[in-house]
């Protein structure tokens, strides 16, 4: 019961949070598909994409932009190693940064006085 | 957990562990969509709400204790700690939010379909680099818990399984 009140808490700040994220970003009107402020404005894209013709479907990819992989930008095999070594290079660097003069000054301050 | 004022029991020590290194796999394959394919992207950060739920559910008796204690007298580095982690939940929620809002495979297969916009798909952008860059931070002031546990649950148990002499007592 307990955890089932915890959990129920935690949704609740996700949804209140994320609902907050969604009445802020479309009352700016910034979520029109021509990124317009005003509703008013005429739409720059001509509307495609989808078979019943909903107003503001997403654009078509562009040549290199296949979320599959097969026509992706580079080549699969090497494009997610690219992207592993990127994102775990940020987290290290990261890391390092911060732990290493860390436990510099952990050890400096552990290293006895020497005498006046 | 580092600075953490309540001591955990192992076995929660070794969930929280396991857990923890799942949602770092999962996270590594969400920020590449492109190789994953967009259908595995979405349906695997939606399923990994799951994983971070229990995340927060382990580390519940921490976050109460110091919502509490907030503005009396704490350690600067849990402060810090304390703030850093109210981020990555503002911001993964942000993720998640407008991951949903352009959704492509999981939302149209459910028979949803939003007008797609380009600015929750710049925000998605924005913000799942953002959570890389917490995400590096929140891994930095974890990393003794990080060692620590790695050691006590990964690096002895292997060592102890090639070594012929007796095996170190993990259970300290
Ligand atoms: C941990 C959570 C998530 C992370 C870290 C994440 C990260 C990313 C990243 C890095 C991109 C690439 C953006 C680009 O190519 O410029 C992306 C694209 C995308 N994501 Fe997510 N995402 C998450 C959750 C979700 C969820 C829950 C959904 C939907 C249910 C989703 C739907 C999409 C879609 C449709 C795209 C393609 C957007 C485009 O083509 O511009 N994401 N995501």
């Amino acid at each position: 019961m307990k955890t089932f009140g915890r959990i129920l808490i935690i949704l609740t700040a996700f949804t209140v949070l994320g609902g907050l994220m969604m009445w802020v970003g479309n009352a700016n009107g910034v979520n029109s598909p021509s990124f317009a402020r005003n509703s008013g404005e005429a739409e720059f894209r001509p509307l495609q994409g989808d078979e019943d013709g909903q107003e503001g479907s997403r654009p078509p990819r562009e040549v290199g932009e296949d979320h599959e992989g097969r026509e992706g930008r580079g080549s699969f095999g090497g494009r997610w190693v690219f992207s592993l070594i990127k994102n775990v290079g940020v987290i290290s660097v990261l890391v390092v940064a911060i732990v290493l003069p860390k436990s510099i000054i952990k050890k400096k301050r552990k290293a006895p006085v020497s005498p006046a | 957990m580092a600075n953490e004022p309540t001591k955990t029991s192992t076995p929660q020590t070794k969930t929280k562990l396991v857990l923890d290194i799942l949602i770092f796999i999962v996270f590594l394959v969400a920020m590449d969509p492109h190789s994953s394919g967009i259908a595995i992207h979405e349906w695997l950060t939606l399923a990994s709400l799951a994983a971070l739920t229990l995340h927060l559910l382990l580390s519940w008796d921490w976050i109460v204790e110091i919502t509490q204690r907030f503005f009396k007298k704490i350690g600067t580095q849990t402060r810090i700690n304390y703030v850093l982690n109210w981020l990555l939940f503002i911001f993964g929620t942000l993720v998640m939010v407008s991951g949903i809002l352009i959704s492509e495979a999981a939302l149209p297969s459910l028979g949803i379909r939003l007008p797609q916009g380009f600015f929750w798909r710049r925000l998605h952008d924005m913000s799942a680099n953002l959570v890389l860059l917490l995400l590096g931070l929140h891994t930095a002031l974890h990393w003794s818990w990080i060692v620590k546990t790695f050691d006590r649950y990964i690096f002895q148990p292997i060592a102890a399984k090639f070594s012929t002499s007796k095996p170190k007592d993990v259970s300290a």
